[in-house]
Parts: structure tokens; sequence; C-alpha cells
């Protein structure tokens, strides 16, 4: 489906023709759609889809967010104000056969219960992180896109202003501080450019998850949308 | 203060009047007339470009930009449940289509906020699974979606539109993962009757003629247990559910 949508849109190519030759190398004649004999599985359009599809490093750099953490969330709703500060708890694993990190954070926010969730993958064609978040907080789906290094990824969401209905811009930094220490920490873009602070999630590795995780699992054999 | 402004400007248009030279009383008061309008409809504007910052609470436009409304319970009602999927695709315009069988599960998530699909089928002899996300937008008033699945590293993000059927128009803009280049996408969920949903998915010849390339029928086969809106919080059986926390 999407795939074979991209086959066609990108090379010209027929989706069926490739992706028979990437599934069944053994039976490229036979599955070749009889109706368009001319049409040839490519083999360079085959590689350049299994390298796209393909979870690689950076995806390895997601997973090792698997498992489960605590959560202590301080939020600044104005830089000279006192902080709100809150336990929260955040429980990610690697899904689609180690291709994207869900996220599922549960605490509250200004007093309220609040739980969300989202996705971040990386794009392997653009080489670019990708990420959506939702929440009981907003009808909106945040989109996201960045990049960064094993130890810091940025990202730059695109919200939606509850008040005028436009968008607004968020920085999130994703930062490791040890195999078992992350910091996120969130930036309001104003208009003019100035960032500022307003909010910083500690995760602390749940004891429950066992003995220090050291380095990033694979794509764990988990995943239960693993193909 | 939009009335006060409104009445100030009156005032000052009537007002006028009474510094009146030798003209003609009747193009005075026209000529007053018109600059009243004038005066009155610039304030009016004023007050009207003003209204939102001043006028509404943040709390309260926070509320209604929270709150499911209509859309949610639209999409809810028509998408949550297990569904078995037929899907065509085809190559080319004028060309057979090719078929296969899949299902889905359509579950809310947030509290009626979103609706999960989980997407099981399989494509040339492998497991094809995705997972697709909508929403309706209260703030930006379009609605939202994305897409992953197995057999890419993309995340296909789209806004939708619902017409005078309630079916919804998608579209958005992605790199093509062949060439590089940007591109946009198209696709329509039509509701023809209470139990079917038809995804249909767009695309253009290399001379840009668009044609159908997915056209995927869904029968809703039984409506799921988590159709209450209210309830989805801690659903057990997912292993997509949110951690239970607390």
């Amino acid at each position: 489906m999407p795939r074979a949508h991209w086959f066609v849109a990108a090379a010209g190519l027929t989706a069926l023709s490739l992706l028979a030759g990437w599934a069944q190398p053994e039976a490229k004649k036979d599955a070749a759609p009889a109706a368009q004999p001319e049409a040839q599985p490519d083999a360079a359009a085959e590689a350049a889809w299994m390298e796209f599809m393909t979870p690689g490093k950076e995806h390895e750099i997601l997973a090792r967010f698997a498992g489960k953490w605590a959560c202590k969330t301080t939020m600044w709703m104005d830089p000279a104000a006192e902080p709100m500060v809150s336990d929260g708890k955040m429980e990610c694993e690697m899904v689609l056969g180690g291709r994207y990190l869900r996220q599922a954070y549960k605490g509250e926010m200004m007093g309220m219960p609040f739980e969300g969730f989202g996705y971040w993958g990386f794009n392997n064609k653009t080489k670019k992180y990708e990420g959506s978040w939702m929440d009981t907080f907003g009808t909106s789906i945040t989109n996201s896109i960045g990049s960064g290094t094993a130890e810091r990824i940025e990202m730059i969401m695109e919200m939606t202003d509850p008040i005028s209905g436009g968008t607004m811009k968020q920085k999130e930094v994703i930062e490791w501080v040890d195999a078992n220490t992350a910091k996120n920490t969130f930036f309001m873009i104003e208009a003019d450019g100035k960032e500022f602070k307003h909010m910083e999630i500690i995760l602390t590795r749940a004891a429950a998850a066992g003995p220090a995780a050291p380095k990033a699992p694979k794509a764990p054999a988990t995943a239960p949308h693993g193909s | 203060m939009k009335t006060c402004s409104i009445i100030v400007a009156t005032l000052a248009a009537l007002a006028a009047p009474a510094f009146g030279q030798t003209e003609n009383p009747a193009q005075q008061l026209q000529n007053k007339a018109k600059e009243a309008v004038h005066t009155v409809t610039q304030e009016v504007n004023k007050a009207v470009n003003n209204a939102q910052p001043e006028g509404e609470n943040p709390m309260d436009a926070w509320k209604k930009f929270n709150q499911p409304g209509k859309e949610h319970l639209f999409l809810t009602k028509n998408m949550v449940g297990e569904w078995t999927c037929n899907t065509k695709f085809w190559m080319a315009p004028n060309t057979d289509a090719v078929s296969s069988t899949a299902t889905a599960r359509f579950s809310p998530a947030m509290n009626g906020r979103f609706v999960m699909q989980e997407h099981n089928g399989e494509f040339m002899g492998n497991k094809f699974r995705g997972l697709g996300f909508c929403g309706y937008n209260n703030g930006a008033k379009c609605f939202e979606s994305f897409w992953i699945d197995n057999e890419s590293t993309l995340m296909l993000m789209s806004t939708g539109t619902q017409q005078a059927d309630g079916s919804i128009e998608w579209k958005g803009t992605y790199t093509d993962p062949m060439s590089g280049e940007k591109k946009t996408s198209r696709s329509v969920t039509r509701f023809p009757a209470d139990n079917t949903i038809v995804y249909e998915m767009y695309d253009n010849t290399s001379d840009g003629t668009e044609f159908k390339s997915l056209e995927v029928t869904y029968t809703r086969i039984a409506n799921s247990k988590t159709t209450n809106i209210q309830t989805d919080a801690t659903p057990v059986t997912d292993p997509h559910t949110p951690a239970t926390g607390k």
C-alpha cells in the first residue's frame, strides 16, 4: 500500500514487480504482472527501497529509549515564576519492526491528570528524525522534525496555538546524561526568535526494568508490529 | 472596549456638524454621515481584530481547543471497531487491479480525541503492518492524520477537510523516498454506509494525470469494546496502550 504507492509515485515502475523482486526473488518472472510484460524489476530501485525501509543506526539510537522511565517534570509558565514540578511515567517501545519509537507519558500538568503518546522515527531518505505527538490537553497532532547525534537530538515542533488557531514553534532537545538517564528540554520559540525554556523532563530508567541497560538493544524481538 | 470605541466614534462623528461652516446643510450632513460610517467601520474592524486576545479568556480558549466535539464523535462513531478490508491496487491508469485482504482495528485514543488504526495485511507474501491516527484539530479547524508502517521509515502527515457528504479529503506533503523530491499526496476517506469505509488514494502519472492507485473497502464486523470514548484510557489488550502509571 503506501510502499506500493511510493513506487508508483516515485519511479514510474510497477510496484508489484518491485515488491515481487524484493520479496520473492526466485519468483520474479511469475510475479511480474502479465498485463505489463514490459515492466521489469529494477535492481537499483529495489536496493534504494531496501535502504529506505531498513532501520539503521539512528533507529538504534531511538531504541535506547525502549523501556520504562520515571520522570521528573519541571514547568515554567513564565521565566520569572516559580516552576511547577510533577512526577510522571514514560513507557517506550520500538514498533513496526524497530522503525519507530512509541512513547507514552502519564503524569500531571498544571495540577490536572495528563496523558500523551507519540512516535519518533528516522527518515532514511531525508536523514531527519520525525515525530508526532498527541495528548489529553489538546485536539491537535503535533509534528516535529530534527536531527542530532547519538547523544543529543534537537527537534522543532509545530504546535497549534489554542487561542489563535495559528502555529507556534517549540524546540525539544533530547540528551543522554548516562545510560539510564536522559533529559528532554522544551523551549518555546517566540515570534522574534527568542527562546524561553518552559519545560524540562529528567527521565530515569525505572528500576523494574532490570539492571542497567547499557547499550541499545536492536529492534526488540517483542515489537508487536514487527515484520 | 469594542462597544466603547464604537460609541466614541459615533459621538465624534455626530458632534462634528455643530462646527459646520456655511456649506449647503444637506451636503454637509451627507459628508459627515460618510465620514461617520468610515470612522465607525474602522473602529469596528479594529475591535474585531483585537477581539481574540483581549476578549477571550485563555482558559476558555484552551477548553475549546481541548474538548472533543462533533467531528471527534463522527470519527469515533464511524470508525471504531473491528474491520475486514478488501484492497485494490492499481499500478497505472486503466490496468487491472491487484487485490488483497487485510484486517483493521480502530480504537479511540486520548479520551476520544483521536482514533488509532492498526492495520494488518499482507503484500506479496510479506506481513504488512500499519498504524494510522486521525483527529480533528479544534484550533486549526481541520482534520489531521499520520500514518507509519513497516515498509518504510517515513511518517506521512496529512490534513483533511470534510465534504458535504461526510467524506474527508486528505492532503499532505512528503519527500519521495526514491527521488528525494517534495511531493503532495491526496486521498479520500468515504463513509457510504454505517459499517462501510472506503479509503482511496490518488496518484499522478509522469505527465501529471491523476488516477486512483489504491482503494481499501473496510467492512465493520464488530464494534470494539472500547467504543465509549470516555473509557479508552485503560484498555488492557492493546500493545500500544499508554503507560498505565499511577
